[in-house]
């Protein structure tokens, strides 16, 4: 019998930009997963994500979150060194 | 031809396995920065999951230090270019979400490159191959490739593990470990140089393909049966399989007809295999043409420089169909600007 899981996260950045960037960079990550067992959206309202993961089991959901947060973690350092870089 | 007459800069990101590197090359093939920093695990192989963690924490950090080391502006990049396989799925997909970032919020094209072909591409520059006779060893990949009718041709690969990979393993259950930033391919070929005896191991090529897992099964039990040195294990078992390579790469080579023999990936660096190639190149009349350390193994330069050969030839990826590609053959990659 398989157990369903699922969890909202909202992150918010510090620009519209920003956050318009990374769903992008996201976005085919939630098209063409690793995984079937985990389906992810990724959705935005100004500066605002949303993650939606709607999973098989906990298992499944752990390691999409995991990689979600280190994918935001990394695309929010790499924009802000750019957006600091910018002439 | 779009981008031929333009002056620029490509940004490279390679992660297909356990290096995250970052280079800048310019359109006209000169590398300005070419920055790496490895994940090691603490025991055994790579974890793909731990390794994609590595990258994403040092992603940034690393593009930051390309950036400084190139002395260019970042907004002077004309085109981000990345490695969209093969790989190990995690990794490649963090090194894609990074690239996806960049071109986006700079607003510049993005490249999906090839890793295999982007060893081949590297070492053209950098020794001024034209047409050669290419061996590909690293530790996920085993490949005799050459350019024929239009594409690179694969004549002959591994069957089951690559050649790095069969050493590393070897390594580990002879209890070797990195040390002083030395890799394990590098501590195996030290002590075979001091081996004195050669003991038969499964010497395995089938037709142009060559198998190593009979090889590795074989000396592991040598080890188990501590009845040699260990030198004289790592001896035979670097001459087995750098002989296979020799062998399948000549074939190649006699076929072809080519005139150079380019020997790249992280095996490269072993001078055994290194001397074997160019004593056999030579007695073909053709030229050896071994890729330096800083470009052998997995690097961003060369993802920046072949981004920047696709560019060319508009051979860009919209963002939102940027998909990695763990199993991307070099032989299905379209290189339109080979033979021009």
């Amino acid at each position: 019998m398989t157990e369903e899981a699922s969890a909202v996260i909202h992150v918010g950045f510090r620009s519209e930009k920003i956050a318009e960037t990374i769903q992008k960079a996201l976005d085919p990550e939630t098209r063409s997963p690793a995984t079937y067992r985990c389906k992810v959206q990724v959705k935005r309202t100004g500066r605002m994500l949303t993650l939606i993961f709607d999973a098989r089991d906990t298992t499944a959901l752990r390691a999409s979150v995991n990689s979600y947060l280190s994918w935001l973690r990394l695309l929010k350092d790499v924009c802000e060194r750019v957006k600091a870089r910018m002439p | 031809m779009v981008g031929c007459m333009r002056k620029g800069y490509c940004l490279g990101i390679e992660s297909t396995a356990d290096d995250f590197g970052v280079g800048i090359a310019s359109f006209e093939g000169e590398i300005l920065a070419n920055v790496n920093h490895s994940y090691t695990p603490e025991k055994g192989g790579i974890h793909p999951r731990e390794a994609a963690r590595h990258h994403a924490k040092v992603a940034g950090k690393v593009i930051e230090e390309a950036l400084e080391k190139s002395g260019i502006k970042i907004d002077n990049l004309s085109v981000i270019a990345f490695s969209q396989g093969p790989g190990l799925g995690p990794c490649l997909r963090t090194g894609a979400t990074a690239a996806r970032a960049l071109a986006t919020y700079l607003g510049i094209p993005l490249v999906g490159v090839n890793h295999c072909l982007a060893h081949i591409e590297i070492g053209k520059l950098v020794t001024e191959a034209t047409d050669p006779i290419t061996l590909y060893v690293s530790g996920g990949n085993t490949i005799i490739a050459a350019f024929e009718a239009g594409r690179y041709r694969v004549f002959g690969e591994t069957l089951d593990i690559a050649v790095g990979n069969c050493l590393d393993v070897f390594a580990r259950e002879a209890g070797l470990k990195p040390e002083n930033g030395k890799a394990l391919g590098r501590i195996v070929e030290e002590m075979a140089i001091k081996g004195r005896k050669y003991i038969t191991l499964p010497y395995t090529v089938k037709g142009m393909d060559l198998s190593f897992s009979g090889l590795l099964t074989a000396a592991v039990s040598l080890l188990h049966e501590k009845k040699h040195r260990l030198e004289d294990v790592c001896f035979s078992f670097q001459e087995t399989a750098f002989s296979m390579l020799t062998e399948v790469t000549e074939r190649a080579l006699a076929h072809t007809e080519k005139r150079e023999v380019l020997l790249t990936g992280g095996v490269a660096a072993n001078k055994r295999l290194q001397s074997m190639l160019k004593t056999m190149a030579e007695e073909h009349d053709a030229r050896f043409c071994g890729v330096p350390r800083e470009y052998s193994p997995d690097n961003g330069a060369m993802i920046a420089w072949t981004g920047i050969l696709c560019f060319k030839h508009n051979l860009t990826v919209p963002v939102e169909k940027s998909f990695v590609k763990l199993k991307w053959r070099l032989d299905e990659v379209e290189v339109p600007w080979v033979g021009e």
